[in-house]
Order: structure tokens, then sequence, then C-alpha cells
């Protein structure tokens, strides 16, 4: 049963990839601007979760002041590093966005120590037997969390007066701008939800793997770069589909390809073949 | 028959609604067109087509009886289309006569390496200042485009599509946005510009100016060419009047 | 002695690498997120030739040749992808380079590549000689700048579309700032593996795209002295300040941050403020 293993355990990484990704086009769909530093929410996340379960015993308490504080964390970083250079070139943010990420990284180490944190009791650690195959509960976890956030996602993409504003915003940009409907309020509570999200999925990662550290939200953030690029950036159930196919892809990609690839670049190599035969990712237009 | 510019069978959709539906419009030289019809009819679509900015789903282009098929936009300008866009857009990191001397010299540098070797450009500035003549830009050689009004800046767009001394100049609306004089006086030029050996298509919504300089009008309405003739004879068609000016069109000034 | 001018022997291909994206994304316009793989290659090329016997001048062009060729590929990706696509595509390319060069025996794996032969000049001599390349590096760049070639650069960064309306060979020049960008890149690897004597694939990585960029932007994109500042700022600084060292990565990255924040025009920028706030317009 390696094909069933293999692919539930992409399965389990793409979800985590999708929780990422998702904030990712949230923020490029609203602001055009590749939010690198969005990777740093989910390393807070981490951090933050694994220190308040340690310190309150509860990790469903954790996971909610992680949620919120990194939440609260990405309005900062669009009010005082995205707003004022908005108006100047894409490209400009982008690089200021990886400046920020490499310097909270190292922010991380310097508050936390390089040797990174982990649970005194680990939650959810025990495994259940699935077919052949052991999951520990956090996996099974991982896979419930995110298909029910990102389910209450799509419910307020569709359904709610904020997800009308964005993909309204999406649509037409210049539009939305000049009637007021893409305005710092919907800025706000864009990054509000995007970073909790990853900050979520930060806590998951930390939970499954029972550590947080500086660096871990690094390969995270780059393959989540990918993976909106793949889907062609401001898509969000695109996102989903492909975040889900690339955490498969990669599973069985370190099988077969592991000879000539390390895993993480598979994502790479397999986002450049896409994008030349498609530029515009495969689910953009033109 | 010898047509400076031959489209046929042109047919363009995007995600499934068809944008052009066979249209085929012919250029003799000494001929300039005036494309019209109202928004969404196509004109702006087809014009982009014979640029080589959309390529169509079927349908070719001919210029002086080459085809144009498949070439890139830069290729088919060197081959003696002129283009000015709708949105004018200028270099603005140059100054007016360093826009017209890049577009002047495009012809001659085409090999990056030719480029490398290359300071000196007595020819382009020859060129560049008998063309920013030609447009009454003269004046304003040395400002930048950034600092120009808008009719300026129109006529800059202009001169860079004449520096390749083109055989066929498209114009996307060189009028709007223009105040009457200013739009009157431009018209003036455009006419100017045309002579025996080359043909303009001007895609313009200021219908008085383009039945004023026009030798020929293409009327298109919903992806068709619907009517082709001489301005007054276009202009008393019972079609023409339904599709253009029966929708209550704000474009009779 | 030596370690000044070991120091000053790493600044100088810094500038190289500097000076080659700053063609590439600061003349022409195209962001690139992957030079150091083209390094890399340069790298991996000498030092796989040199440990095959072959002498140290004959080296430098067949890296500076591969390096190229791999930039005219990737150039191509850049005909196909604008902007955000292409700044991830080149990001991609970086990470392919490394997945790549980890998993390969014949490349040293994640070990690298040990004892190779050295250039047989001196500590200086090499330094001399590594800035001497740095000064090529930079008369080419002030060359291209003043060429008609930078025109035309100059108007592909700042409108692709109506660059191609004016009838501009917008693809070839793409490819030769990628290929002429790249190839400083492949020279600027060989010196580095003649210099250091070891490649391994961590000096190649995505942080070390990051800090290259990051010397482009600090010093100035497009400015040719700013670009030079830059490269030696961030070069010498965490040398010279033990404090410094401990928290490059938060240097680099606060730097990159608050120069796009604050002052766009990087050091280049804040020179041409100063003078004219001083009443003495200069060129930059």
């Amino acid at each position: 049963m390696l094909f069933l293993d293999l692919f539930v355990e992409g399965l389990v990484q793409g979800s985590i990839y999708a929780l990422i990704a998702i904030g990712l086009t949230l923020v490029y769909g609203l602001l055009r601007i590749l939010h690198v530093a969005h990777a740093g929410m989910f390393t807070l996340g981490g951090y933050l979760s694994v220190w308040a379960t340690n310190a309150s015993g509860s990790f469903v308490l954790s996971l909610l002041a992680a949620a919120l504080a990194a939440g609260v964390a990405g309005i900062l970083v669009y009010r005082l590093c995205y707003r004022p250079i908005l108006h100047r070139p894409p490209h400009v943010a982008l690089i200021a966005s990886i400046g920020l990420y490499v310097g909270m990284e190292e922010l991380f180490r310097l508050f936390f120590g390089p040797y990174g944190m982990s649970h005194t009791d680990p939650p959810l650690s025990e495994t259940v037997g699935f077919f052949s195959m052991r999951l520990k509960y956090a996996e099974i976890a991982i896979m419930a969390g995110a298909v029910a956030l990102i389910s209450a996602l799509a419910v307020v993409v569709n359904k709610t007066r904020l997800g009308m504003a964005w993909r309204a915003t999406v649509a037409e940009p210049q539009m939305a701008l000049s009637c007021g409907i893409n305005n710092d309020r919907i800025r706000d509570l864009i990054f509000f939800i995007g970073s909790a999200l990853a900050a979520l999925a930060g806590a998951m990662v930390a939970l499954v793997n029972n550590y947080a550290e500086p660096t871990m939200g690094a390969v995270p953030a780059y393959k989540a770069l990918a993976i909106i690029v793949l889907a062609g950036l401001g898509d969000v159930g695109g996102t989903l589909l492909a975040a889900l196919a690339l955490g498969v892809i990669e599973s069985f990609g370190t099988i077969y390809l592991g000879k000539a690839l390390d895993r993480d670049a598979i994502a790479f190599a397999f986002m450049i073949v896409v994008l030349m035969l498609r530029p515009r990712g495969i689910f953009g237009k033109g | 028959m010898t047509a400076l510019l031959e489209a046929r069978g042109i047919c363009v959709s995007f995600d499934g609604v068809q944008a052009l539906q066979e249209v085929n419009i012919t250029v003799e030289t000494g001929e300039l067109v005036g494309l019209i019809g109202p928004n969404g009819a196509g004109k702006t679509t087809l014009l982009h087509v014979i640029a080589g900015i959309i390529n169509p789903q079927r349908g070719d282009v001919f210029l002086d009886r080459r085809s144009l098929t498949g070439l890139s936009t830069d290729r088919r300008v060197l081959m003696g289309l002129g283009i000015s866009r709708q949105l004018v857009r200028p270099f603005y990191s140059m100054s007016v006569r360093e826009n017209v001397e890049l577009a002047a010299g495009a012809a001659g540098m085409r090999n990056p390496l030719t480029a490398l070797v290359r300071r000196n450009s007595r020819a382009e500035r020859r060129q560049s200042a008998r063309i920013l003549a030609l447009v009454g830009l003269e004046a304003f050689a040395d400002k930048h485009p950034g600092d120009l009004p808008l009719g300026m800046r129109k006529r800059l767009e202009m001169a860079k599509c004449l520096a390749h001394k083109p055989r066929l100049l498209l114009l996307d609306e060189p009028l709007a946005g223009l105040p009457q004089t200013e739009a009157r006086a431009l018209a003036d030029t455009i006419a100017r510009l045309q002579n025996e050996r080359s043909g303009i298509v001007v895609i313009e919504h200021n219908l008085g100016e383009v039945l004023r300089i026009c030798s020929r009008m293409v009327v298109m309405d919903n992806g068709r060419c619907i009517k082709t003739g001489a301005p007054e004879r276009v202009m008393a068609d019972a079609r023409v009047r339904a599709a253009y000016l029966g929708e209550g069109h704000a474009g009779t000034g | 002695m030596d370690y000044a001018a070991s120091l000053l022997t790493v600044a100088g291909i810094n500038i190289i690498l500097a000076l080659g994206l700053n063609l590439i994304t600061g003349y022409c316009g195209q962001i690139s997120l992957g030079h150091a793989a083209f390094y890399g290659m340069g790298a991996y090329c000498a030092a796989l030739m040199a440990k095959a016997g072959w002498p140290f001048f004959a080296v430098l062009l067949p890296a500076m040749a591969v390096a190229g060729v791999l930039g005219i590929v990737v150039g191509f990706a850049a005909l196909r992808v604008r902007h955000d696509f292409l700044a991830i595509t080149t990001m991609g390319v970086g990470f392919l380079f490394l997945g790549i060069v980890r998993q390969q025996e014949w490349l040293g794996g994640e070990m690298g590549i040990y004892n190779i032969p050295g250039a047989g000049l001196d500590s200086t001599g090499y330094m001399l000689l590594t800035l001497g390349f740095a000064a090529l590096a930079a008369a080419l760049s002030a060359h291209i700048k003043r060429s008609w070639m930078g025109r035309v650069f100059n108007a592909i960064a700042d409108d692709e579309d109506a660059a191609l309306t004016a009838g501009v060979n917008v693809a070839g020049y793409k490819l030769a700032a990628f290929a002429i960008g790249t190839a400083m890149a492949g020279l600027a690897g060989a010196l580095y593996a003649h210099g250091i004597r070891y490649v391994g694939p961590e000096s190649f990585g995505f942080v070390d795209s990051v800090a290259i960029l990051c010397m482009v932007v600090v010093g100035g994109v497009g400015s040719v002295p700013g670009v030079i500042a830059g490269a030696l700022l961030l070069t010498l600084l965490p040398q010279l300040l033990q404090v410094v060292s401990d928290y490059r990565l938060l240097l680099y990255g606060g730097l990159l941050f608050l120069v796009t924040r604050f002052s766009p025009g990087g050091m280049a920028g804040m020179a041409r403020a100063i003078a004219a706030a001083a009443g003495r317009p200069r060129a930059s």
C-alpha cells in the first residue's frame, strides 16, 4: 500500500501548503504584492502555539492565541510596510518583502534562540491505524483543520461583503479602487485572515514535528509562492487544488525522482514547466 | 490589385465571446481610412490583430502582399506598420528627442551586438529633428514626456510611429481627451501625413473630425464590418445610423 | 595582509556579481531572484575543469560561457513570463540548480568539491587580478550604459510594450542582458572557485541571490558607482565589525527593507538628493 501511504502523506503536506498559500493569494488578489514575509507569520504561529501550549496546557487556547497575534501582526505589516510603497512598481514591494522576511527570521533567532522550541507534552501525538499505515492524530487534525478552515474561507469569499469586495478587486482593480471598495479596512481584514491562517498552519507543523525553529518558514514561503503562481495568482479555488497537487506530486516525486532532484526542487521544476506552457498559470486567463 | 493592407477572415474570441467574426478590411495606398463604430464593436481588437498584439484564431494579414501572420509586433513595425495605441505610452525616463531617436534607430539596431559598439547617433538625431518638426514638437525636444500636456504627448506618440517611415499608420483614438481646438489641429496634422505612398487607418469617436479628414470610412458593429465607402454615403446608410447613432452614442462632436 | 587580501578578493567577486545583476535588473528591468545559480554554474564549471588539470586562464572563458548559456535559457523564460511571474521563475531556477547539484555524486553532492588547484598567484596577486576583473566589469557596465544598447535597455525597463511598438527587438535585447549579466556571474564563480579552492551548494542558495540583489538595491539600481559601493559596503561591513557579522542576514534583510521603503534610489539616489540639496546637481 505504498501508493496510499504516499498519497495521504502528500495530502497532509498539501493541506499545510494550502493554508499558507491561500493567505498569499488573498493578499496578491487585493494588492498585487508577492507577500514573502507571509512565511514569517507561519513561523510566528509555530512559536506562539508551542509557547502558549507549554504555558497554559491547552492546545486549543494556544491556537487561538497564535492566530490572533499573527493576525494583528499581519495588519501591522500591511500598515507599516506595504501601504507606504503601494504606488511604486510591484517589484519594490517584493524586494522589501524579501528583506522583511529575512530580517524576521533573524529576529526569531534572536528572540527565541537558535535551537528551536518543543512541546513539553506534545498533544495529539498518539497514532491510529488506517489501512496499512499509522497516522498521528495531529496529521488527521491538520487535514480536518485545513478542510474546515478553507471551507469557511470559501464561504467568506463567496457569500460575505468582504468576499465580494475581494472578488471585485481581483476582477477590476482600478474600478474597485476608485469606488472605494478596496479600502484600508478590507485590506486590514484580508491581512488579518491570511496571517491567522498561516499562523494556524505554522502551529500545526510545529505540532507534527514537535518543533518550532527560526527557519521553519523558509521552504513553505517559497513553495507557497510557487503554488500561487501555478494557480494563476489571485484564485482561491485554484490555489487549493495546486497546493494539494503539489503535496502529492512531491511525495511521489521524492520516491521516483529523488535521485535527480531533491524534494524542494521538484516544486520549482513543476512550476517552471507549467509556466513555460501556460505563462499565466494553470487557472490563469489569457 | 495592389492593396497596401489586406486582412482576410479575421476571427477573434475572448473566453468564448466572439469579438471579431470573419472581418475583412483592405487599405489602398494614399487612403486615409476612418474606422468607426460603437464601443465594443471590435475596432481596437482589429487594430491589435493587424499590429500583432493579439493573435487571431483565424485569418491572415498582409502588408504589401507580404504575410504578417505569426510575426511579433516589433517585426511588423520594421516591415512598415506604425502603431499608435489609445493610451499614450512614451518612455518617461527619456527626453522627447531621445524617444523619437530610439524609435528611429530600432531598425538599424536589431542586433544587440551592433548596439553595444554604437554610441553616436547622428543619423537618428537628424531623423528625429525632422519628424519633431513635422508633428510640431520641435520646441519641446528636450523636455520630458511627463512634463508635456496630453495633446503634446499624443503628438510624440505619433512622432515615434513616423520615425520608421511607416507604409501604414494605425492610430487608435488620437483625438480622444483633447479639447476641440487641439483635436482639430491634430486632425489637420494627421491629414497632412497622408501621401500617395502610404496609408492611414484611424479609429476615432470624434465623428466631425473623421468625416472632415477621411477619404473612406469603415463601420464596425458587433465584431463585423457592416459598411464601407465614402464618408457621406456611409453616414446616410440606414444600417449605420441604426447601429451607431441609434444607440445614442455621444460621438457626434 | 593575507586577511585583507582575501577580503578584497571577495569584495571584487561581489562587485562583478552585483554589476552583472545590475545589467539584468537595473538596466533592462528584468527582475532576477536566482543570480547565485549562475554564479554557482561558473564556480562548479571552473572547479571541475581545474581538477581535470586545466590551467587557470583557460578555465575563465568556459565558466563564463556555461553560465551565459544557462542565462540565455532563463532569458527565454523571461520572454514567456513577466514581472511577478518572472521573479518567481528565476527564484525557481535557483532552487532547481541547488536541488540538482545536491543530488549529483560527480559534483560532490552536499559535500562539494575540495582541493581545487589555485591560480598560481599569491594572495595579493590574486586580489589584484580579481580587482582588475572587477574594474573591467565596471568599465563594461559604464560603456553599455552610454551605448545604444543602454538606451534600448532603458526603454525596455521603462515600458516593454511601448518598446515593441517602437520596433525594438525586445526579445533579442533581453537575451543579451541575461547573457552578459550571467556570464559575468560565471566569471565571478570561476574566481571564487580558484580563490577559496572549495565549492559547495551552500554558497549558491537563495540567500546568496538575495545578498547580491541587496548590493544592487542598497547601492542604487542602475547606477554603476552605486552598485560598486553597495557591494563593497555589504562585503566589508560584516567582516570588519564582528557584531554585524553575527547578524549578517538581519543586516541584509533590514537594509533591503529600509532602502526600498525609504530610499528606493539606494545610496546613489541619496547621493543625488544630497547633491541636489547642496545646489550642485550632479550626474549619476
